[in-house]
C-alpha cells in the first residue's frame, strides 16, 4: 500500500520538489529578509521590525501604494471596457473573422513587452504619431507631453495587458449556451436587455478571472512604468527596483516586494469573495 | 433545447429598437479601438525598423535594411541574443522534463492533496515577475552563490514550467483513457503504454507548452534583471538599457525580427494543434 502510494506520487515529486525549493523557500526567505538588518553586506541584527515599521509608517509609501493601486484599478477598468467588446465580437463572428481577431489578440503576446513599449514611445512622443494626428485634426495647437506622464504609462499598460483580459472573457462567453440567449429573444427581450441580463451575468467567471489577472499584472507592472514613466516614476515596482539596484538596500527592497505581493494577493482574494457574494446565480446547484 | 412557438408578439422583434442600434455601434467602436490598440504598436515597430531616418520618428522617410545590418554587426546584441537562446533552450528542456510527468500524473491519478499540488505547480503564473526575481536573488545570495547562467536557467524554469504543465494537462484531458487500458490489457508494460500510446497523443500539448515557455523565457525582463550575471546579460536586459537612456533605433530591428520568429513558432504550433488547441481551457 505504502509502495503503491509512493509510485503514484513519483512523477509529481521532481516538479513539486523543484518549486518548493526554488519558489516557496525563496518567498519565505524574502518575507524574513525584511526583518534582517544589513549593513555593508553584513547581517548586523537578526530580528528587527524596523524596516517594515519604516515603510508602513512612512506617508510616502502610503501614497505610493495608494497611487499604484489606483493606476492598477484604472488600467483594469480600461482593459475591461475595451476587452469585453473585443471578446463579444469574437464570439459573435464567423470563423474567418475569428482567426483575424484571435491573431490580433495574440500579436502583442508575440511582440516582446520591450518592443511594444518601444512602439508606444514612437506613437506618444512629442513628434509622435498621436501628436501629429491631433495637430493635423486641429485638436491641439502644439504637441502634448505623453511620454513620462501618467496618461502615457496608462495607455501603454492597457495595451500590454489587454490580451490577458480578452482570453478568459472569450473562454467564458463561449461556454454560455445559445439556448439562453434564444429564449430571451423569444420572450421578447431586446438585444440590449439580453446582453445586460443574460450574457453579462453568465460571463461573470470570465470577468472575475480577467480582472484578477490584469489587476495583479498592472499592480506589479515594471517594464512599461520604468521606460514610459522614467526611472523616478512613482509606483511600487520601480521604487523597489531602485532600492535594490541603486540604493543597494536589500532588506528594504525585500520588505517592499513582500508588501507588494501580500497586498495584491489580499486585493484579489477580497475581490473574488465579493464577486461570489454578489453573483449567487453562478454558484447554486453545482 | 428547441424554443419554437412565439411566446411574445413577433412584431417587437422585427422593429429595430434604437437602443440596440446604439449599443451595437458603441460595441463596434470599442471593439475596433481595442483591436487597433493591440495591433498598431507592433506594426509601428516593424515599419520603423525599415526606416532611413537617423532618429526614431514616424512616418518613415524611406526604406532600408540599415538597422538590420547594424544589428548583425553589433557584437553586444548578437552575444546577448545567444545568451538568451541558450538560457531559454535549457529552461525549456528542464521544464519539460519536470513538468510533463507531473501533468500526466495530475490528470490520470486521484490522491489526497491533489488540489494543493496543482495550485503549487500553476501558482507562478499568478506571481509578479519582479517578486520572483527579488526572491530568487535573496535565495541565491543567502546560499552564498554567485549569479551565473545555470542559476538564471533555474530561475526561468520557475515561471515557465506552469505553462508546460498547464498546456500538457489540457491536452491530456482530451486523450481517451480506454486506449491506455486496452494497451495494458494486451500486455503492454507501463513504459510501453507511455511510449506508444500516451506520448504520441500528448506531443502537440508538449510542443505548445514548450514553445510558449520558450517565448516567455526569451522575452523575460523582470526576473532576469535580478538573477542574470552582470557580465552575461540576456537580450531583454541589453535592450532595456539601450532604451532606457536613449532610444537606439537598432532596437526596432531586434524587436521586429523577434516578432517574426515568434510568429513563425506560434504558426508552427497552431498547425500541429489545430486552431482549437490555441485557447487555454479555463
Amino acid at each position: 500500500m505504502k509502495r503503491d502510494r509512493l509510485r503514484l506520487m513519483l512523477p509529481l515529486l521532481p516538479a513539486s520538489g523543484f518549486l518548493t525549493l526554488f519558489l516557496v523557500v525563496p518567498l519565505l526567505l524574502l518575507f524574513s529578509f525584511g526583518f534582517l538588518q544589513i549593513e555593508r553586506g553584513e547581517v548586523t541584527s537578526v530580528v528587527t521590525g524596523a524596516t517594515y515599521r519604516d515603510i508602513l509608517g512612512d506617508p510616502f509609501y502610503r501614497y505610493l501604494f495608494g497611487r499604484t493601486f489606483l493606476i492598477a484599478v484604472s488600467v483594469t477598468g480600461l482593459c475591461l471596457l475595451f476587452g469585453y467588446p473585443v471578446a463579444y465580437l469574437y464570439v459573435s463572428m464567423r470563423s474567418r473573422w475569428r482567426v483575424l481577431i484571435l491573431t490580433s489578440v495574440f500579436a502583442p503576446l508575440l511582440t516582446s513587452a520591450l518592443a511594444r513599449t518601444f512602439g508606444w514611445m514612437v506613437i506618444l512622443g512629442n513628434q509622435g504619431v498621436l501628436n501629429k494626428t491631433l495637430i493635423w485634426l486641429g485638436v491641439l495647437d502644439q504637441p502634448m507631453q505623453f511620454l513620462f506622464t501618467l496618461t502615457g504609462v496608462m495607455i501603454a499598460m492597457t495595451q500590454v495587458l489587454l490580451p490577458f483580459m480578452v482570453v478568459p472573457l472569450i473562454t467564458s462567453l463561449q461556454s454560455i449556451p445559445h439556448a439562453l440567449t434564444e429564449v430571451a429573444a423569444n420572450l421578447g427581450a431586446t438585444h440590449c436587455q439580453t446582453f445586460w441580463r443574460v450574457t453579462v451575468p453568465q460571463s461573470v467567471p470570465g470577468i472575475a478571472a480577467g480582472v484578477s489577472l490584469v489587476f495583479v499584472l498592472a499592480f506589479t507592472e515594471f517594464t512599461v512604468s520604468v521606460l514610459m514613466g522614467g526611472g523616478t516614476f512613482a509606483v511600487v515596482s520601480v521604487n523597489m527596483f531602485e532600492a535594490m539596484t541603486t540604493l543597494l538596500d536589500w532588506s528594504r527592497g525585500a520588505a517592499i516586494a513582500s508588501l507588494l505581493l501580500m497586498s495584491s494577493a489580499t486585493v484579489v482574494t477580497l475581490f473574488n469573495l465579493l464577486v461570489r457574494r454578489l453573483t449567487p446565480w453562478m454558484h447554486t446547484g453545482r | 433545447m428547441d424554443a419554437h412557438g412565439p411566446l411574445a408578439p413577433r412584431g417587437r422583434q422585427r422593429t429595430i429598437v434604437w437602443i440596440d442600434l446604439l449599443g451595437a455601434v458603441l460595441l463596434g467602436v470599442l471593439a475596433t479601438t481595442g483591436i487597433a490598440c493591440l495591433v498598431v504598436p507592433t506594426l509601428i515597430v516593424v515599419i520603423t525598423s525599415f526606416d532611413t531616418q537617423e532618429f526614431i520618428g514616424f512616418p518613415p522617410r524611406g526604406f532600408s535594411l540599415e538597422r538590420y545590418r547594424e544589428m548583425f554587426q553589433s557584437s553586444v546584441i548578437l552575444r546577448a541574443a545567444q545568451i538568451s537562446a541558450v538560457t531559454s533552450a535549457f529552461t525549456v528542456t528542464l521544464g519539460v522534463a519536470l513538468g510533463v510527468p507531473a501533468a500526466i500524473a495530475l490528470v490520470r491519478r486521484e490522491f489526497r492533496g491533489k488540489a494543493l499540488v496543482t495550485a503549487l505547480l500553476l501558482s507562478p503564473i499568478m506571481l509578479p515577475g519582479i517578486v520572483i526575481g527579488v526572491a530568487m536573488l535573496v535565495f541565491y545570495s543567502a546560499l552564498g552563490l554567485r549569479l551565473s547562467l545555470p542559476l538564471l536557467v533555474l530561475s526561468h524554469v520557475v515561471f515557465t514550467m506552469p505553462f508546460i504543465v498547464r498546456l500538457s494537462m489540457a491536452r491530456m484531458e482530451r486523450i481517451d483513457r480506454q486506449l491506455e487500458d486496452a494497451a495494458r490489457n494486451l500486455g503492454a508494460r507501463e513504459w510501453q503504454v507511455f511510449r506508444h500510446v500516451v506520448l504520441p497523443q500528448l506531443r502537440p500539448g508538449i510542443a505548445a507548452g514548450a514553445a510558449f515557455a520558450f517565448l516567455v523565457s526569451f522575452d523575460n525582463l523582470s526576473v532576469s534583471l535580478f538573477t542574470a550575471p552582470v557580465r552575461q546579460r540576456p537580450l531583454p536586459i541589453e535592450l532595456f538599457y539601450l532604451m532606457r537612456f536613449d532610444l537606439d533605433p537598432v532596437v526596432a530591428a531586434v524587436a521586429a525580427l523577434q516578432f517574426l520568429i515568434a510568429l513563425c513558432l506560434l504558426l508552427f504550433v497552431a498547425r500541429k494543434l489545430g486552431p482549437s488547441g490555441f485557447m487555454p481551457d479555463a
